[in-house]
């Protein structure tokens, strides 16, 4: 299913700060529905902040501050009430985080959270999805620990994609995993096109170009450069993108150049 | 530094008596024997007769040691030494020590023999062990000999207390335990011919029940409310109940207790029947249907024992809320969760375990305190109901020495049985948290047995 090129999210003047640390520096940024949107970069460039000020998680931390205007559909995600954005913009975080409860359970969480029914379809739905589901079919009252770590990465997709939101965040999901797993997290990272938005922070630039189709790259709390993945891989237009990509040494000043 | 190892001789050499294993087998030996030796010490003053024979022992066993060692090896056998010298310096401290040591501030005196037994464990622990590491195959170094003092020692007297306490407990409390005993109500009556009275520890055995049941009740409500409070809302609010509740906890448990009292003094201008009365009073009735006032009762009791309770409650649910790894916490929230949700289906089954520990600790308090009971509780009985005059098994230790005359006379050769029975119910509601503890840590906070 082709959507039409709509942006679903559209980001201007973003800043946010920790305490008097600078973590985003003004990012403006328009997300496009449907598609898979990569953010790379070196650590502590800001992309991991960057991503959780799109469903305000940066507000758990006090020291935080976030300027600028973020809109989910038009509509100010400052303004709305910080639970029913995140309805709306779901998360997969770095490390696996299951809870511990059952594979079900896990997966129909966020479903009886937001006060709904968890039925047997919802539950084989999310996991086929996040293709999981013939791994995990006979062992679904089982505890969600006892699962590897990749088959946990995949449960909190599931999880996540179980209250259908509009938006996935994903923060560098393939982070703790091994190759293998990872290669069946990006099969259920494609399987999501066209259906949901996905925002995916990642260090691995192959990763990036094997799933995104735009790709933006940040450094120093500031967006360096943001385009199709494949112009962006191909025919960047900053010479320091290039180095990052080419895997040299990239420094803070260039950023600014 | 690690001091080099001094045995390295694991197969000793064709066609030569080996004596490594009889030696460490004799250092294994002595030193239980000087564990043995020091625990009868503790025990019995004459015992200390004991202490320069075993020394002896040590020192030739560690002697024979040392030599051994050094003509195989031509390396020192520090370990060994350290053996060695302890012995000598204790027997050299237990014979220029006199018998008595008075103490200016001590009423009373103390006896060479707890020295002795301080000094036949000292010695015992570490021969012990590294005797039988050694005996086993091990090669222990002098490092690790000088630890085990350290580590061990604390808990063998602890272990030696405890043993001699049971001991106590039993030989005085459990012969004179029968079933008359426990299911008997004390009674006393003023007849013709005096105070005619019945022993029993019925309604003292069913009370401890009663206040360790309505502490738990009253006190988990605002305790696990002032835990996940001050966990989970920042703010003035948060820590000025923080700091109420550790102030509560510093408070005397006699200061109390008066208070307490004082609710029962206030409330004596009421008449039994009136709610006031009866609900601080509690009440009995005569022989004749005649409601009178009591001195206290259960429920009363149970809310200013739960004045101990509710800080330790707050203080374990707190703790328990905030070992949440912060992922979960986040992944909860990032669901759409709201913090109740959250807080009923993650949070709370997580911290759990650490609820039932404060709980545990709290109903242990309840079931041991007697300054909170000392003026409003009674002998007794009146039988047992949230309104019925309080009273518990610790109190009945007290009483036996410091109450009324025909309780004394009645109730006075039960004060070990009443603790034997108090020990045992403690016991058991550790246990039994102990089990429930482990299900939820099981089911809330995974384990490597899954399922």
């Amino acid at each position: 299913m082709e959507l039409e090129m709509s942006n679903v999210i559209e980001v201007e003047k973003l800043q946010v700060s920790y305490g008097d640390q600078d973590a985003v520096q003004g990012i403006d940024m328009k997300i496009a529905g449907g598609k898979v949107t990569a953010i790379i970069g070196p650590s502590g460039c800001g992309k991991t902040t960057f991503l959780r000020s799109l469903n305000r998680l940066t507000e758990l931390n006090e020291k935080c501050r976030v300027h600028g205007s973020v809109t989910l559909d038009g509509e100010d995600i400052f303004a709305m009430d910080p639970v029913s954005l995140r309805r709306r913009i779901g998360m997969v975080f770095q490390k696996p985080n299951p809870f511990p409860m059952s594979v079900k359970d896990n997966v129909l969480y966020g479903v009886k959270a937001q006060g709904g029914r968890g039925t047997r379809a919802i539950l084989e739905e999310s996991l086929r999805k996040a293709v999981l589901w013939d791994e995990v079919k006979d062992r679904l009252f089982s505890s969600a620990l006892t699962l590897s770590g990749g088959q946990q990465q995949r449960l909190c997709i599931a999880r996540c994609l179980a209250v259908a939101p509009e938006v996935i965040l994903m923060d560098e999901p393939a982070g703790s995993l091994d190759p293998g797993a990872t290669l069946q997290l990006e099969a259920s990272i494609l399987a999501m096109k066209g259906a949901y938005t996905v925002v995916i922070v990642t260090h691995d630039v192959q990763e990036a170009r094997r799933v995104s189709d735009y790709t933006a790259f940040m450094l120093s709390g500031r967006v360096v450069e943001f385009g199709r993945t494949e112009d962006v891989f191909e025919s960047a237009a900053k010479e320091v993108t290039r180095d990052y990509l080419a895997g040299r040494l990239v420094t803070a000043a260039a950023a600014v150049a | 530094m690690r001091t080099t190892e001094a045995r390295t001789f694991a197969v000793p050499a064709a066609g030569r008596l080996s004596l490594e294993r009889p030696l460490s087998g004799a250092t294994a030996g002595g030193g239980l024997l000087a564990i043995a030796a020091g625990l009868a010490s503790l025990a019995d003053n004459g015992a200390e007769a004991l202490a320069l024979p075993v020394l002896a022992l040590m020192l030739m066993v560690s002697l024979g040691d040392i030599s051994y060692v050094w003509f195989e090896n031509r390396t020192f056998d520090r370990s060994a030494a350290a053996i060695a010298g302890a012995s000598i310096a204790g027997a050299l401290l237990l014979l220029v020590m006199p018998e008595y040591l008075y103490g200016r501030e001590i009423n009373g005196i103390i006896h060479r023999s707890l020295f002795a037994s301080a000094v036949l464990i000292a010695v015992g622990v570490p021969a012990s062990i590294t005797g039988v590491q050694r005996v086993l195959g091990g090669a222990p170094s002098a490092r690790d000999v000088a630890r085990y003092p350290i580590v061990l020692l604390p808990v063998i007297v602890a272990l030696a207390a405890y043993a001699l306490l049971m001991e106590r407990l039993v030989s005085d409390g459990a012969g004179k335990l029968s079933w008359d005993l426990l299911t008997t109500s004390y009674t006393e009556e003023v007849t013709d011919a005096g105070f005619v009275y019945e022993a029993g520890l019925r309604n003292h055995i069913l009370g401890t029940l009663m206040l360790i049941g309505l502490t738990s009740a009253i006190s988990i409500p605002p305790g696990v409310g002032a835990g996940i409070f001050v966990s989970e809302y920042r703010g003035p609010l948060a820590h000025i109940i923080r700091f109420s509740t550790t102030m509560l906890r510093a408070i005397s448990v006699f200061i109390i207790g008066v208070v307490a009292f004082s609710l029962v003094d206030a409330a004596s201008g009421s008449a039994p029947g009136d709610p006031i009365s009866d609900f601080i009073r509690g009440y009995y009735s005569d022989a004749n249907g005649f409601k009178h006032a009591a001195k206290g009762s259960f429920l009363l009791a149970a809310v200013f024992l739960s004045l101990l309770v509710i800080p330790v409650i707050a203080r374990s649910t707190e703790e328990g809320l905030r070992s949440v790894p912060r992922d979960i916490r986040e992944g909860s929230i990032a669901l759409g969760a709201t913090e109740g949700h959250g807080l009923r289906r993650i949070l709370l089954p997580w911290a759990m375990p650490n609820v039932i520990t404060g709980l545990l600790l709290g109903a242990a308090e309840a079931a041991g305190s007697v300054a909170v009971l000392l003026f409003i509780a009674g002998t007794g009985q009146y039988g047992v109901g949230p309104l019925k005059e309080a009273t518990s098994l610790s109190f009945v230790i007290f009483e036996t020495k410091y109450g009324p005359k025909p309780f004394q006379d009645a109730m006075g050769s039960y004060e070990f049985s009443a603790a034997l029975l108090l020990l045992i119910i403690t016991l058991g509601l550790t246990v039994g948290a102990l089990v429930i503890k482990q299900r939820f840590i099981t089911r809330y906070r995974g384990s490597l047995a899954g399922d």
